[in-house]
């Protein structure tokens, strides 16, 4: 068995055509797991009992009521809450913290009765680029493990990439999905703001956090994301929106993407820190786009230069009020020795890693009298503005294309400040802050062996404009 | 530009502690934050609104009791300290070691 090249629809016609039974799959996939993860550390967590009393259910069911992914091996970035299983968030506050109820997404994913294998590595509280901030152990990218597998949602990228699973969840608040997919040479999808629910999601920045798939290829996206979408009644900010066709079905219209006015985003091809060699592929990718015929004009968007700071500014902010919970008092990590409650809670939650003190203090900082006005609410101005010109290029362009990641997957041990560190998600940041949807997905270029990728973004509740893309793109094979 | 002082009075407000070290290193790392995220003001926002999460109103429900699968057993069962069902702290009224 290829687990690497599976899809989910190739093994859901094995099940369907009787060639495999579920337990037999996914005994054999643990034992393949126990190998590979050796190498790779991409899983937290094993939910072996979940998944294996959900296959032997399933051997006892009649096949021809199987949905797409009934059967099918996921991983969940554990920061998602699956009931009465540890969600860690890979931090030391949360070590042993145990789910008392289910993420909506894993709720609504049930409903197919998929394999949920286990819980997936992510930098803590999804606060980095490279997993390397996860309080526990550091994932290695599967196409070389001398490299990151990007961040947050790291363990995701390097279990799909490595054949561990077929598919898992992420969460995308600056880039989290679409920068470890494109290190790691998967496909990554984060939905419009408001299409997942975010209800059973450790809460990161409120206004930018969503939860999307990462995958092989588009179909698998768009199974995942059919089964992951619409109205929660408890996410207040979850849309009520159904689209006409289901996601998976609409891209047997693939071909109407050729049709699409398409933009390129000057100023991120063109920017200093594009690596040169990827920026000559890239160059060549877009020729060969129109060479198949696709519609491409070069377009410009204003106020790209603000959006780092804004999203730093507004992301940390965000996150130094969403944990404010994390204190000693009701659930996780607590200094036993204190015997006062402030002491108490100045030292659990000196149990962080580095990087979360670093955006909570900075958070806190531009949230405080004298700081919130030059800091917090002029960026919450300048993403009015990053948001409006992006409504405005949508008025006469279908979608958007630019590069996902500056460099392809850096070394582990690349010593970088934190500011630079940032500056990897320069391509993915902008999307979070109008709250679009944007896609990530492989291209046919390398450079030192590592596979580039192309970001594909649309306007609000697009998914399927960039989806029949991003079909076209891999049916190409460009 | 950030004093130390300033520094440390937004430590208090996040109620964190750093070791001295920390406090070193994060403190030239918070510089270098400050220094580029100071960018935006020079930013033109003269009549510019603060962006409202897509422009939505506050869906409201009525205030009645729902149930919802939650475990009451497992968010005992995550309590640090209990006695019976209920959370047990320290004293908050006894002395900090700092002042607030």
């Amino acid at each position: 068995m290829n687990y690497k090249q599976l899809s989910i629809t190739q093994l859901h016609n094995l099940y369907k055509e009787n060639k495999i039974g579920v337990f037999e799959f996914v005994n054999d996939l643990y034992n393949y797991i126990e190998k590979v993860d050796k190498d790779i550390s991409a899983f937290i967590t094993l939910t072996k009992d979940l998944a294996l009393k959900k296959a032997k259910q399933l051997d006892n069911l009649d096949r021809s009521n199987f949905s797409l992914l009934t059967g099918i091996p996921l991983s969940i970035k554990d920061n998602i809450l699956i009931k009465g299983y540890k969600t860690t968030a890979a931090s030391k506050m949360l070590e042993n913290f145990k789910a008392p109820y289910n993420a909506t997404v894993i709720e609504k994913l049930a409903k197919h009765n998929p394999l949920f294998i286990g819980k997936v590595n992510l930098d803590e509280f999804a606060m980095g680029s490279s997993t390397e901030n996860s309080a526990f152990f550091k994932t290695k990218n599967p196409l070389d493990t001398q490299r990151v597998p990007g961040g947050s949602s790291g363990g995701s990228a390097a279990s799909v990439s490595s054949g561990q699973v077929l598919a898992s969840l992420g969460s995308d608040t600056g880039g989290s999905i679409r920068q470890p997919a494109a290190f790691c040479g998967v496909f990554g999808l984060k939905p419009t703001y408001g299409l997942v629910s975010r209800y059973g999601l450790i809460a990161f920045a409120s206004s930018l956090d969503q939860i999307g798939p990462l995958a092989k290829n588009p179909y698998d996206i768009a199974i995942l994301l059919d089964a992951i979408s619409g109205f929660d009644k408890y996410d207040s900010t979850s849309l009520n929106y159904k689209p006409d066709k289901s996601y998976f079905e609409s891209l047997k219209d693939y071909k109407e993407s050729k049709d699409y006015k398409i933009g390129y985003i000057k100023e991120f091809f063109n920017h200093e820190s594009l690596d040169s060699s990827m920026k000559e592929h890239y160059s060549s990718f877009l020729k060969d786009l129109s060479k198949e015929g696709f519609s491409l004009h070069e377009v410009s968007i204003d106020y790209l230069n603000y959006a780092l700071s804004v999203y730093y500014i507004i992301a940390s902010a965000e996150a130094s009020s969403n944990l404010a919970r994390y204190d000693g008092v009701r659930y996780g990590y607590r200094d036993k020795q204190k015997d006062n409650v402030v002491d108490m809670m100045f030292s659990s939650r000196a149990n962080f890693g580095k990087e979360v003190k670093r955006r909570i203090i900075l958070g806190t900082y531009v949230l405080s009298a004298g700081y919130f006005d030059a800091y917090y609410l002029r960026a919450q101005k300048l993403r009015n503005l990053i948001f409006s010109s992006f409504k405005d290029i949508f008025r006469d362009f279908d979608l958007l294309l630019a590069p996902t990641t500056p460099t392809v997957a850096f070394k582990f041990l690349q010593k970088q400040s934190p500011l630079q560190m940032y500056l990897s998600d320069i391509y993915t940041i902008p999307v979070n802050l109008a709250g679009i949807p944007a896609l990530a997905m492989p291209i046919n270029y390398k450079v030192q062996n590592l596979p580039l990728s192309i970001q594909i973004m649309g306007d609000s509740l697009t998914e399927d404009k960039i989806l029949k893309l991003a079909t076209y793109i891999y049916k190409l094979d460009i | 530009m950030l004093t130390k002082e300033e520094f440390e009075d937004v430590l208090l407000l996040a109620r964190i502690t750093l070791t001295e070290t920390e406090k070193e290193e994060f403190f030239l790392d918070f510089k270098d934050i400050i220094s580029y995220i100071n960018q935006i003001q020079g930013a033109k926002l003269d009549g510019v609104e603060p962006f409202l999460s897509l422009g939505k109103q506050t869906r409201l429900r009525e205030d009645l009791p729902e149930k919802r699968d939650f475990s009451r057993d497992i968010f005992i069962e995550n309590m640090p300290d209990k006695q019976d069902e209920s959370v047990k702290i320290p004293p908050i009224l006894k002395e900090a070691g700092f002042e607030l």
